[in-house]
């Protein structure tokens, strides 16, 4: 089977997957692999619009960014099969992406109208989307890929975090229905000593009708702007801190700061409604969307300010060592 | 730091106005009536907050290295 290495150090079997020459560092074999992998997912996207989703984009392109950012032991455990492209595999990886484009193409009128639906073939066609990722495993053998897993876990378990969590806008406007009358009966509850007279009026969009200050409760208002703010500051913590960052513990932090933004963008809308009809209707009604910019924000670095350096491992120096 | 922190509060401040100048010409001079696009203030808001998050991680990153 003809093989292509992509360096003269992933030629040896024995070779690491990452090497170093001077101060050059050569980027790992895997990194190659993903950066096919983004560049065909785009092309995929250009060629049949209807294919559209930046979660493969953004779960591909964190994946190779972590990638980057590994330290690479020259005594990690990576197969020889793991360290080069093969013909069969480069050729299968593009046949799959045509099969796939060509049957989204024939497709397309049905596609274009499930593609933004909540029926079942819009959940479906969901699946079609994310399933551009899908022929990256035919880049490899099999076996291969059992090294690849156990050597790039984390930069997997984070790849696969993005991609079901980095915008979730589909499935907020699917749970909306009950997401919103749990979102304005929590506010008015919140709200209610504070504002006499107070009132809830049940809608799809649920309104806090109040003396001086109605506040209609939309669909913006369900910090989704808020998650999406969190999500690409908290990515861009990772992808700086990625080598020294306890993984598990980042995690646990990742979720932590989900659930504030969440409990962050009620007490948001409470302090609207209470401040809209204690005499600063006009200043709430011109000025509350900068003011969620800055509430998000603010909670963003709380909960940093509060797990940054819980998240960090100890760093072992050099004068420790000798200590 | 100070200069980041102050840009980003500029940005922030300076964000709805300058959304306001904006908008669907034709239909401003017809109406003399100046429109928001939305989704211009919306990006303009996400960049000003993305503007003070990194200030606030980079001011926590910088605290931590003189720590250690």
């Amino acid at each position: 089977m003809r093989t292509f290495p992509l360096s003269a150090s992933r030629m040896s079997s024995s070779a690491p997957s990452s090497a170093f020459s001077g101060n050059l560092r050569v980027p790992p074999f895997f990194f190659w692999i993903l950066l096919l992998a983004l560049a065909v997912a785009v092309a995929d996207q250009l060629i049949a619009p209807v294919l559209f989703s930046t979660a493969p984009l953004f779960a591909l392109l964190s994946c190779l960014l972590l990638t980057l950012r590994r330290e690479i032991s020259p005594h990690d455990p990576l197969s020889p099969t793991a360290s080069r492209f093969t013909a069969w595999g480069v050729f299968w990886f593009l046949a799959a992406h045509a099969l796939l484009i060509g049957w989204v193409c024939r497709m397309a009128d049905p596609a274009y109208r499930a593609s933004g639906a909540f029926t079942g073939a819009g959940w479906a066609f969901l699946l079609v989307k994310l399933g551009v990722l899908a022929p990256i495993l035919l880049l490899l053998p099999w076996r291969a890929w059992r090294s690849v897993a156990h050597l790039y876990a984390a930069e997997f378990v984070a790849g696969a975090i993005v991609l079901v969590t980095f915008f979730p806008r589909r499935a907020i406007e699917a749970l909306w229905p009950a997401y919103g009358q749990f979102l304005g009966r929590f506010v008015f509850v919140l709200s209610w000593p504070f504002v006499s007279s107070l009132g809830y009026l049940k809608a799809l969009y649920p309104t806090l009708t109040g003396p001086s200050l109605d506040v209609t409760i939309l669909l913006s208002c369900s910090g989704i702007n808020g998650i999406e703010l969190f999500d690409v500051l908290f990515a861009l913590v990772v992808i700086c801190e990625w080598p020294r960052l306890n993984k598990p513990r980042a995690l646990v932090a990742y979720c932590v700061g989900l659930a504030a933004v969440i409990l962050g963008n009620v007490l948001r809308i409470t302090s609207f409604v209470i401040l809209g009809n204690r005499g600063f209707a006009d200043f709430i009604a011109r000025f509350h969307v900068n003011a969620g910019w800055i509430f998000f924000s603010a909670v963003f670095l709380l909960v940093l300010t509060s797990t940054y350096r819980w998240m960090l491992s100890p760093v072992s120096s050099p004068s420790n060592k000798t200590a | 730091m100070r200069k980041l922190t102050l840009i980003a509060a500029l940005t922030f401040f300076a964000a709805p106005y300058v959304t306001l100048a904006h908008g669907d010409r034709d239909d401003d001079r017809e109406r003399e009536h100046r429109h928001m696009n939305a989704s211009e203030f919306a990006g303009a808001g996400f960049a000003a907050a993305a503007l003070i998050g990194i200030a606030g991680y980079l001011a926590l990153r910088r605290r931590g290295a003189r720590q250690n």
